[in-house]
């Protein structure tokens, strides 16, 4: 019987929002909402299958940005604020929606879910969602890799002498710190791969990464196997290609699983809808109306005409969906048993937020998956690393500068609205490097102030601002984190110039901007 | 009168081009256009209370997957100064510089047909290139010199193709259509005078655009992992892979 391996990769990244100054802060709620719908819903999943002792493999990245926001004591507390606010808000609508049976069983579901959030956070890992991600790795259930530091462009930065490595070697030194090991595998953000970031990453150590199947179909010399085997790089990298196939079933703009009429709708909510003298204590101190993660509808529905949503049928529609996806991977194989003298590799990768925080069943899903596949004898759950380790030879092969953003380039970064990002962020680097270069060993506050020149600079670097710019919502908070975080390394560089530092305002800027702890301005060197 | 007409042209403040050069990278680049066109639709003002449930996440499912996970609903109000506070450090004061006083130029392929070119000129380059032109100076016009470097020796004596693209004034950034993928780019920003003189000013880095179709080169070489990595036999492991080496100064000779 032919076989094959189903690798799934899943992307976990937030940019750094924590803002210690306020006490409430808007953009906060990303972290939030993704720990409540995405990451404890994941980690459940790993639960459940290792209960239940599912032979399974799953690679999960998680950025430094998220990791130190999840290992930040502030945000945890901030957390928890939040889900006791989400408990009382879910009591009310359970009182609310009393008139109405099947509103209350919806509201009565969101109570549950949210006491069940509360109980993993403080009474199963006490606040530290790392451990969690940690233990299931000991366990051999998940494989975690890591991603750039703050989530950098790396083919756009890669113009800028040394960000490209400071942006690897911080992410592996955090990895290290988070996770006492080596990382074996790096995400590229956004997929963006370029020939000649293979040889920083293998320079930090790294063995394999991940890029859009594209990248492969042009790779060079042309691969055998097109994206179902790994090419290995001339800097002796591995990279595997996502299958397009799977891609197209998730996430096909008509045919995507998530659009399913028998799925929750992700726009509706409580938030819009309801009162805001009601809404009032769980909305932003802005008074403006946001998400409040209540919602009571299906897809399908026009505003105001949509059916209420039945979580039963929703279950039975994701385990169909699942079966769906692993019957297509095992037609797959079977097919391209024929036409390959090796067991194929099928890379599934996606945005961890896309399952629990957009997809509310998409969790439902990926364990549906998951257990399936166990079950089917001609496919094998692996990671990318299991599947070096087993391959006998790896066909030599460069990728072709890619990503998966829209139309597979960098044109989501290079427009009108975000272009002017690059100019300064560029002569920001260039500037922090030589000055960098100038102090091979600093005094205590010179080497804070590069230190915190630094962190501010990888920060300004987020691939995350320039695709928030295109959008109305979030255009300006992310035009305000790029322009202060370069003013602030742009003034930390001229306080070491001219020998000044302001000591206190310095305390403030690492008290306020505390990512990445025990990084040193050297990387930059 | 010249070397003030000429200063100009070359001292550009940067909130005009940065307003020139939005306007005109989306007017060179219908793809721009339509993204931002995409992009812009389905929008509209968010002024009541009771409609701020606007701002549909994007079409393309991954875009909607990748905005769900900032989406919390309608644009912040702008802050009241209560809800700001007096915080030390935020938000930081002041605005971007508009220049940097140094001489950069460069070269980001956006796609396989587009590059993105960015560029600033010190005052001291700008200064030397008006004494340079002389009594041309006051008719010079800011040109983009784009070479193609591919397959080019930078230690060879094979010339570059290359082709010119004038920009407007005050202009820091263009994105051009070199419609060639797989192909290696390098450019120059400069002044070309009446005459048809271009005197360079500033060269930039050499970078490649993607490859668009499947490689031509069919060898089939094969690398064996062992445990902990690549098992490289003593004949296998390549020389150290660089960056893209910019064609030397032989090669893109100034001048016509």
């Amino acid at each position: 019987m032919a076989g094959g391996s189903f690798a799934l990769v899943l992307n976990a990244h937030l940019p750094f929002v924590r803002h210690p100054a306020h006490e409430d802060f808007l953009e906060e709620r990303w972290l939030f909402e993704a720990v409540t719908e995405t990451y404890i819903p994941l980690l459940e999943m790993l639960g459940s299958l290792d209960r239940d002792r599912v032979p399974t493999r799953l690679t999960l990245s998680l950025s430094p940005t998220l990791l130190g926001q999840l290992a930040d004591p502030l945000l945890q507390a901030r957390y928890l604020r939040h889900l006791d606010r989400q408990v009382e808000l879910a009591e009310k609508e359970v009182r609310r929606t009393r008139p109405d049976a099947r509103l209350r069983a919806l509201a009565e579901m969101y109570l549950a879910r949210f006491y069940r959030a509360r109980a993993v956070f403080i009474d199963e890992w006490q606040r530290d969602l790392i451990a969690a991600f940690r233990a299931y790795q000991q366990r051999g259930l998940v494989d975690l890799i890591t991603s750039a530091a703050t989530h950098g462009l790396l083919p756009v930065l890669g113009t800028a002498a040394g960000t490209v490595r400071a942006q690897i070697e911080v992410a592996t030194a955090e990895h290290q710190r988070f996770f006492g090991r080596l990382v074996d595998g790096f995400w590229l953000p956004q997929c963006a791969f370029e020939p000649g970031i293979d040889a920083e990453l293998a320079r930090a150590g790294v063995r394999y990464t991940v890029v859009d199947a594209h990248a492969i179909a042009y790779a060079s010399p042309r691969p055998v196997y097109g994206v179902y085997a790994p090419v290995v790089c001339d800097s002796g990298v591995a990279a595997f290609g996502r299958d397009p196939d799977a891609t197209k079933q998730v996430l096909g703009a008509h045919e995507g699983y998530p659009l399913d009429a028998a799925y929750r709708d992700f726009e509706r909510d409580i938030g819009f809808d309801l009162d805001t003298d009601y809404l009032r204590p769980y909305l932003p101190p802005t008074g403006q109306r946001v998400q409040t993660g209540f919602k009571y509808f299906r897809n399908g529905g026009r505003r105001g005409g949509g059916e209420p949503y039945e979580p039963e049928r929703a279950r039975e529609q994701a385990r169909r969906h699942a079966e769906h996806f692993v019957a297509a991977r095992r037609r797959q194989v079977a097919w391209l048993a024929r036409s390959m003298d090796r067991p194929p590799v099928l890379v599934s990768a996606f945005d961890a937020e896309l399952f629990g925080r957009w997809w509310f069943e998409g969790p439902l899903w990926l364990e549906q998956v998951l257990r399936r596949v166990a079950e089917t004898p001609e496919l094998r759950a692996c990671t990318p690393g299991d599947a070096l380790r087993e391959r006998p030879a790896v066909q030599r092969a460069t990728p072709a500068a890619s990503s998966w953003a829209m139309r597979g380039h960098l044109e989501a970064w290079l427009g009108p609205q975000n272009d002017w990002v690059h100019r300064h962020v560029h002569a920001t680097a260039d500037r922090l490097r030589a000055l960098c270069q100038c102090y091979p060993s600093a005094g205590d506050l010179t080497r804070r102030a590069l230190t915190q020149a630094a962190r501010e600079l990888l920060l300004a670097q987020a691939s995350d601002w320039p695709l928030l710019m295109l959008r109305d919502a979030t255009s300006e908070y992310a035009t305000r984190r790029t322009r202060d975080h370069l003013l602030r390394c742009q003034r930390l560089c001229a306080e070491v110039e001219q020998d000044d530092v302001n000591e206190p305002r310095l305390a403030a800027l690492e008290d306020a901007d505390n990512i990445f702890p025990t990084l040193d301005y050297r990387v930059f060197l | 009168m010249r070397i003030v007409d000429a200063f100009e042209l070359l001292a550009w403040p940067l909130d005009v081009a940065r307003s020139a050069g939005a306007e005109l990278g989306a007017r060179v680049d219908p793809i721009a256009r339509l993204v931002s066109r995409r992009l812009g639709r389905g929008r509209r003002a968010q002024a009541n209370d009771g409609d701020d449930r606007a701002v549909p996440p994007p079409s393309d499912l991954r875009d909607r997957a990748e905005s769900a996970r900032f989406w919390l609903g309608s644009s912040r109000p702008a802050p009241s100064p209560a809800v700001v506070g007096g915080a030390l450090v935020d938000p930081e004061p002041g605005e971007l510089p508009a220049a940097y006083g140094v001489d950069r130029a460069v070269l980001v392929p956006r796609d396989p047909w587009w590059i993105f070119v960015f560029w600033e000129i010190s005052s001291a380059t700008r200064e030397a290139a008006l004494g340079a032109l002389g009594s041309d100076a006051h008719d010079a016009c800011p040109m983009l010199r784009v070479y193609d470097v591919t397959f080019v020796d930078p230690r060879g004596s094979n010339a570059a193709l290359s082709f010119d693209v004038e920009v407007p004034r005050g202009t820091e950034s263009w994105y051009v259509n070199v419609g060639r993928p797989a192909a290696t780019y390098c450019a120059e920003i400069g002044l070309r005078t009446s005459s048809g003189h271009f005197l360079p000013l500033l060269r930039s880095n050499a970078a490649a655009t993607p490859r668009a179709t499947p490689a031509a080169d069919r060898e089939v070489r094969w690398l064996e992992f062992g445990p902990t990595g690549p098992a490289w036999s003593a004949d296998q492991r390549p020389p150290r892979p660089g960056a893209v080496t910019p064609p030397g100064d032989e090669l893109l000779a100034p001048g016509n």
